[in-house]
């Protein structure tokens, strides 16, 4: 996992700048293109690298950050009327973002080629009537019900923002003690961890998991649990108090 | 999922990770308003902002800032 260093985030002034966020989302609520440049200067390079990883495009990931912060420009009263964190909103909804595009494409990658002389197939595909594209890539009708699960789940969250959005307050200290943070969550033991990724930044539910490491759902199911917790823990710790041994 | 709270499964949720018959259930749950469960979203969504942020920062193309301010003034 990236270290601190890697966050391009002042841990001195984290909380100020969270602060100072929620003033200038008051301000794009009241139509100030101004305070969205500024929202933009501040928070585009980190959406940028999150955008990055997820989609493993530039061009990709620069459409999905303009879409983002189209997307706050419009939203932006009802954004500032929950008193929720912008950081989290922006985050939240750049993901959502990164996997309607990232879905979209496994979606047509899953689709068998349309090809009536069946080109591209080998014997054993076409005497077995398998589609073209019928390897790896295929999703079984169980994945895709995942697939469909994860997306309506992030339309929810992306309709109802004040039902999950951080206090503005809650981020600024977390973000006051993002280095603390990082080192906790490094100690995750490594099974666990790969898991987790694929949660975060691939995008697949549990079952894709599963299927992309080869492994029984519930262990898997069970190791998502089990890393969720351990990184609830060490945040506890570290958030509750300036002295906990991590 | 018949506890009364449904404690470990939030993270999973706003990643949209969960199968669509534990994810239709906290949805609904969340809807009722549990006080309890809204906290615990909250959190689990502070958690997945957080591990977004363990990616290295990358400046987009000075174009894109452009382009979008152009979209803004043109609405």
């Amino acid at each position: 996992m990236p270290t601190e260093a890697n966050t391009g985030f002042s841990k001195s002034t984290g909380a100020n700048k969270e602060l100072r966020a929620e003033e200038l989302l008051g301000r794009v609520a009241d139509r100030d293109v101004e305070a969205l440049e500024s929202l933009y200067d501040e928070f585009a390079p980190r959406l940028m690298g999150l955008l990055i990883r997820i989609l493993s495009s530039r061009p990709d990931a620069e459409s999905a950050l303009q879409e983002v912060f189209l997307r706050l420009w419009k939203e932006a009263p009802g954004i500032a009327q929950t008193k929720g964190s912008v950081a989290a909103w922006l985050v939240l909804m750049a993901r959502h973002a990164a996997f309607q595009r990232l879905r979209a494409q496994r979606t047509v990658a899953a689709r068998p080629a349309r090809s009536p002389l069946g080109q591209g197939r080998t014997k054993e595909e076409k005497s077995a009537g398998k589609p073209a594209d019928s390897g790896r890539h295929e999703h079984k009708p169980q994945e895709r019900r995942s697939a469909k699960s994860g997306s309506e789940t992030l339309s929810f969250l992306s309709a109802f923002p004040q039902l999950w959005m951080p206090r503005p307050v809650d981020i600024a200290l977390a973000d006051a003690r993002l280095g603390l943070l990082q080192r906790a969550f490094n100690q995750m033991p490594k099974p666990q961890y790969v898991a987790l990724e694929l949660a975060v930044f691939d995008g697949y539910t549990e079952s894709e998991i599963a299927a992309q490491l080869g492994e029984p759902l519930g262990k898997v199911s069970a190791g998502l649990r089990a890393a969720f917790t351990f990184l609830r823990h060490r945040q506890h710790a570290v958030l509750g108090t300036w002295t906990a041994h991590i | 999922m018949d506890r009364p709270h449904l404690e470990d499964v939030y993270e999973l949720f706003v990643l949209g990770a969960l199968p669509e018959e534990d994810s239709r259930e906290v949805r609904e749950h969340l809807a009722q308003g549990c006080e309890h469960c809204l906290e615990r979203v909250k959190e689990a969504a502070r958690t997945v902002y957080l591990l977004s942020l363990t990616v290295k920062p990358s400046s987009p193309g000075p174009k894109v800032k452009a382009d979008l301010l152009r979209l803004l003034l043109k609405r």
